[in-house]
C-alpha cells in the first residue's frame, strides 16, 4: 500500500512537498469555494463577472475618461481584471488564515502554504474570467489582436505576484494590530481610483503624473492596454519598475512572513 | 524511522502570565510500539500532540522526526461538510501525496462507508465523520498514528471494529494515545509515559502506569481541598468510577 511519506532529504524535496501541499489547498478551495449553494463553484466566477459588469455601468454613469481609441468596454476590463487580480490575491491572503485555521491542525499545512493556496485559487478564477470576457469584448467591440500577447501575460502575473508580495507584507502587520484591516478598506477604494481602472494617465494633466506613478497597479494598466491596443503607447508604464516592486515587495513579504511565523500566532 | 524528543521545552501564554508547560521533555517512539501517555486534564496532553505531529514548536530542545506523523486524531474540522466524502478524502490525499485509487477504496472498506462516498458530508449521519477521520489517520498510511484523548472515538455499533483496525495495524506503525481516561487502554498499548509537572515518567509496563496515575490523581485531589469540585467537563465519568474517587 503507498503510504504518506514526510521525510524530506534536501531543499528540492522539501520545495516539492510544499508545492503538493499549495495544489491540494488550492483545489480544496476551489472545490469548497460556494459548495453550499447549488451552482457551487459557478458563483465564484458570476461574482468576478458581477463586479466587472457594476464597473463597466459605473463608467458609463460616470463618462469615465478612456481615450477615443480604445473601446470602453475592453478599456476596462484590462485595467479591472489585474486590479481585481492583485486586489483579492492579496485581501483574501490576509483573510484566509484566520478564517481556515482548522486546516493548520493538518502536519506540513503552514499560515504560508494556506495563503499560497488562497492566492492560486484567486489566480485560477480571475484568468478564467479574464480569458472569457476579453474574448467575448474583443468579438463585440472589435478591439482587434493584442499587440503583444506575451507581454500581457507577463504583466497580468506580475500583478497577482504583486498581490501576493502585498498580502505577505501586510499580513504581520494585520496580525499584530487588527484594526489595520479596517484602515486596509479605505486604501482598497483609494486604489481603484489611483490604479487607472476607469482612467488612462494620458487623461490627465501631466502636472499630476508625478503623483501617482509610484503606484506600481498605475504602471500596469497602462502597460495592459499598451499591449492590447496599437492605438495606444503608455507615457510612463514601465514593467521593470513593476518588477522592481513585485520582486522587493515578495522579498520584503517572505522574510515578515518567516519572522512572524512562531512569534505571532496566525 | 522514529519520533525523538530531546531536552524539549515548551512556553504557554504571554507576558507576565507565561510560564513553562514542559521543561526537559525526553521522549522517543520507534515504529512498532504502542505508547500511552497518561496526562490529568489540562496539563497540555494536545500541546504535547502538536509538538509530536509537528504542527507546534517548541520554545527549547529540539524534535527529530524521521517518520510520518498523522494530525492528532480524531480532529477533522477541516473536513468539508458541503463537499463529498471521497472530495474529502482526496484531499488529504492530494495533501499527503498519496495518488492511488486503492487508497480510497481501502478507506472507505475500513470506516465502513462505501455507500456514503458520493454523498455530501453535510448530509450523511452523524457518525459517519468520526469513523472517517479514524480511517483516514490509519489508511493513509502514516508511520505515527497520535490519538488526543480517545484511540476508537466513534459510534458504539463501529467501536469493536475500531479496536480491532488498530491491533491489526502493521507491527511497522506506532500509535500513541495521549489521554486522562486510561480505560480503554491497557489491552492496545505496551509502553506508557506520565505526564507529570511538565515531564514524561517512563513505565515499561502499561499497568504500572495506570496505578501510578490514579494515585497521583488522588494526591492531587488531596493536596487542593479548596478547589471546588470539577464538574463533568474536567474530570470524565469513565475515569471517576475507575479510580474510586
Amino acid at each position: 500500500m503507498e503510504s504518506v511519506s514526510t521525510t524530506n532529504s534536501g531543499v528540492f524535496d522539501s520545495f516539492a512537498a510544499h508545492l503538493r501541499v499549495v495544489k491540494a489547498l488550492a483545489v480544496r478551495e476551489m472545490q469548497a469555494s460556494n459548495s453550499n449553494y447549488v451552482y457551487g463553484y459557478g458563483w465564484a466566477i458570476a461574482e468576478v463577472c458581477i463586479s466587472l459588469t457594476a464597473l463597466i455601468v459605473l463608467k458609463v454613469f460616470i463618462h469615465a475618461l478612456s481615450p477615443p481609441a480604445m473601446p470602453p468596454v475592453l478599456f476596462l476590463i484590462l485595467g479591472g481584471i489585474p486590479w481585481f487580480t492583485f486586489h483579492n490575491t492579496a485581501g483574501g491572503m490576509l483573510m484566509v488564515v484566520s478564517a481556515k485555521r482548522k486546516l493548520l491542525q493538518l502536519p506540513h499545512v503552514t499560515p504560508l502554504d494556506i495563503m499560497l493556496a488562497k492566492a492560486t485559487s484567486v489566480l485560477c478564477t480571475y484568468s478564467s474570467v479574464f480569458i472569457v470576457v476579453l474574448i467575448g469584448a474583443d468579438y463585440f467591440e472589435g478591439g482587434g489582436v493584442p499587440r503583444y500577447t506575451a507581454g500581457l501575460v507577463i504583466i497580468y502575473l506580475m500583478s497577482w505576484i504583486l498581490g501576493i508580495g502585498f498580502g505577505l507584507t501586510l499580513m504581520p502587520l494585520i496580525r499584530v494590530f487588527p484594526p489595520a484591516l479596517k484602515l486596509l478598506s479605505v486604501i482598497w477604494r483609494f486604489g481603484l481610483i489611483l490604479s487607472g481602472v476607469y482612467f488612462s494617465i494620458t487623461s490627465l494633466p501631466s502636472n499630476y503624473w508625478v503623483y501617482l506613478t509610484w503606484n506600481p497597479m498605475l504602471h500596469v494598466s497602462e502597460l495592459m492596454r499598451t499591449y492590447w491596443f496599437s492605438s495606444y503607447q503608455t507615457p510612463i508604464g514601465n514593467p521593470f519598475y513593476v518588477g522592481a516592486c513585485t520582486t522587493g515587495l515578495l522579498i520584503l513579504g517572505l522574510l515578515l512572513e518567516r519572522y512572524v511565523r512562531h512569534r505571532v500566532p496566525a | 524511522m522514529s519520533v525523538e524528543f530531546c531536552n524539549v521545552g515548551k512556553r504557554v501564554g504571554r507576558g507576565n502570565s507565561s510560564r513553562w508547560l514542559f521543561d526537559d521533555l525526553n521522549m522517543r517512539v520507534e515504529p512498532g510500539e504502542r505508547v500511552l501517555i497518561l496526562a490529568p486534564p489540562k496539563s497540555g496532553k494536545s500541546t504535547l500532540l502538536r509538538l509530536l505531529c509537528g504542527t507546534d514548536y517548541p520554545d527549547r530542545g529540539t524534535i527529530e522526526r524521521t517518520s510520518s506523523v498523522s494530525w492528532p486524531l480524531p480532529q477533522g474540522d477541516f473536513l468539508v461538510a458541503f463537499s463529498s466524502v471521497a472530495t474529502n478524502i482526496r484531499f488529504l490525499m492530494r495533501l499527503y501525496g498519496v495518488d492511488d485509487d486503492d487508497v480510497l477504496r481501502r478507506i472507505s472498506d475500513l470506516a465502513e462507508i462505501s455507500e456514503f462516498l458520493n454523498k455530501r458530508l453535510a448530509d450523511c449521519p452523524r457518525f459517519i465523520k468520526s469513523r472517517l477521520v479514524l480511517a483516514l489517520g490509519v489508511g493513509l498510511g502514516f508511520d505515527v498514528c497520535i490519538f488526543d484523548e480517545r484511540a476508537a472515538a466513534v459510534d458504539k455499533e463501529f467501536k469493536p471494529r475500531a479496536i480491532e483496525i488498530l491491533k491489526s495495524l502493521g507491527r511497522d506503525k506506532a500509535l500513541v494515545l495521549a489521554t486522562s481516561t486510561p480505560k480503554e487502554a491497557a489491552d492496545i498499548f505496551e509502553t506508557a509515559f506520565v505526564l507529570e509537572e511538565g515531564r514524561l515518567t517512563p513505565f515499561p509496563d502499561v499497568n504500572d502506569a495506570i496505578k501510578h496515575y490514579k494515585a497521583l490523581m488522588v494526591k492531587n485531589d488531596d493536596a487542593e481541598p479548596d478547589v471546588p469540585e470539577a464538574g463533568p467537563e474536567l474530570v470524565d465519568e469513565e475515569f471517576v468510577l475507575e479510580v474510586g474517587i
